[in-house]
């Protein structure tokens, strides 16, 4: 291989790394200005047994927040008893920068008082919270939170409300950091609190 | 007596001798515990058919609840839907799950608050006329610690 072969491959292969690293290096800041969940939550007011809760009253610590009802048989207490069992499987220091929030989209039936009972049921690091239908619609819509009431003849429950059934992890600065679908595991949602502890 | 009549005897006993097998069977049934003042709960088990042919469950009962009602749920539209069923099929030797998040029995209008370990008695009616008595126990939901604890320790 004659040397002008090699110094025009060096020259391509130098070229080639330096093309590399800077498309690295503009990919790497660009995924620090990019928000997936930029738009979505904000801070709020509801009620719970106590007196009123706003969102802002968690600022430094971390938030899991599921909206639900408390006639829910199945999904709500699976996502409540789950929530306190990652509370108990944090470590003491972690659990206490961590609190879950419970907001009931029944407002027709839940009481703050009744939400709150509720909550604690599953944890005492869960707070019950609700408000009127409007209260909670504003609330619901900042969070892209779907419910529906759907009456029911057929069965003697009279009516129940479907609803999505994600869990929305709340950073310290109040902003939505992550987003847990229902069927996460437990270890899973352990992992998904400590990484927005730490960012 | 010729063999055709023994034969026909035969069948016309077996006949009468084979509902009284246990065709369906439920397995690890359990109620969940809720916090005290709900009026309604849920039950899961694993239905085994042990018959050739699928068995239909069509209703249940309980000593603790006004009504059981099947149910199911269905991710639609973004939002988990819950909605009453009238049966669920058991298929010819083949099983159902009634578990969280899918099929489940819901247990509605109860007259007490559920004790951890307590049994609760569901009675299955199947499409046949069958009956399958249920012993299920009461637990609190998967993952929790029980914190109320009457001298009993629940595993």
């Amino acid at each position: 291989m004659t040397r002008q072969w090699w110094v025009l491959t060096l020259l391509l292969l130098g070229a080639a790394v330096l093309g590399l690293g800077g498309g690295l290096w503009m990919q790497q800041r660009s995924n620090q200005v990019v928000d997936p969940y930029a738009g979505l939550g904000g801070d709020f007011t509801l009620a719970a047994g106590t007196g009123p809760v706003s969102l802002a009253d968690y600022r430094d610590q971390v938030v899991m927040l599921f909206f639900g009802y408390t006639q829910c048989p199945d999904v709500c207490p699976t996502d409540l008893a789950r929530m306190g069992a990652v509370l108990d499987g944090l470590t003491n220091e972690e659990s206490a920068q961590v609190v879950g929030l419970f907001v009931s989209v029944d407002t027709e039936r839940d009481t703050p008082r009744k939400v709150s009972d509720y909550a604690a049921f599953f944890h005492q690091r869960i707070v019950g919270i609700t408000g009127s239908a409007d209260e909670i619609a504003a609330v619901a819509k900042k969070y892209y939170v779907l419910y529906q009431q759907v009456e029911d003849d057929n069965t003697a429950l009279g009516y129940t409300i479907d609803h999505s059934a994600s869990t929305y992890l709340i950073g310290r600065d109040g902003k939505v950091k992550d987003l847990v679908q229902h069927s996460i595991s437990v270890g899973e949602m352990i992992k998904a609190v400590r990484a927005v502890l730490a960012s | 007596m010729n063999k055709e009549i023994i034969f026909l005897l035969a069948v016309i006993f077996g006949t009468f001798t084979v509902p009284a097998w246990a065709q369906v069977e439920a397995h690890a049934p359990m109620v969940r515990a809720m916090p005290p003042g709900q009026p309604n709960s849920v039950a899961f088990m694993i239905l085994y058919n042990h018959a050739i042919n699928e068995q239909v469950l069509v209703g249940a009962r309980s000593n603790v609840a006004t009504a059981v009602e099947l149910h199911n749920h269905i991710m639609a539209e973004g939002m988990m839907k819950m909605r009453r069923i009238e049966q669920v099929v058991v298929p010819g030797h083949g099983q159902v799950e009634l578990k969280p998040g899918g099929l489940h029995l819901m247990l509605i209008g109860l007259n007490h608050n559920l004790e951890v370990g307590e049994r609760v008695t569901i009675e299955l009616e199947f499409a046949d006329g069958q009956r399958l008595i249920v012993a299920a126990p009461v637990r609190m939901p998967e993952g929790m610690k029980h914190e109320a604890d009457h001298g009993k320790h629940s595993d």
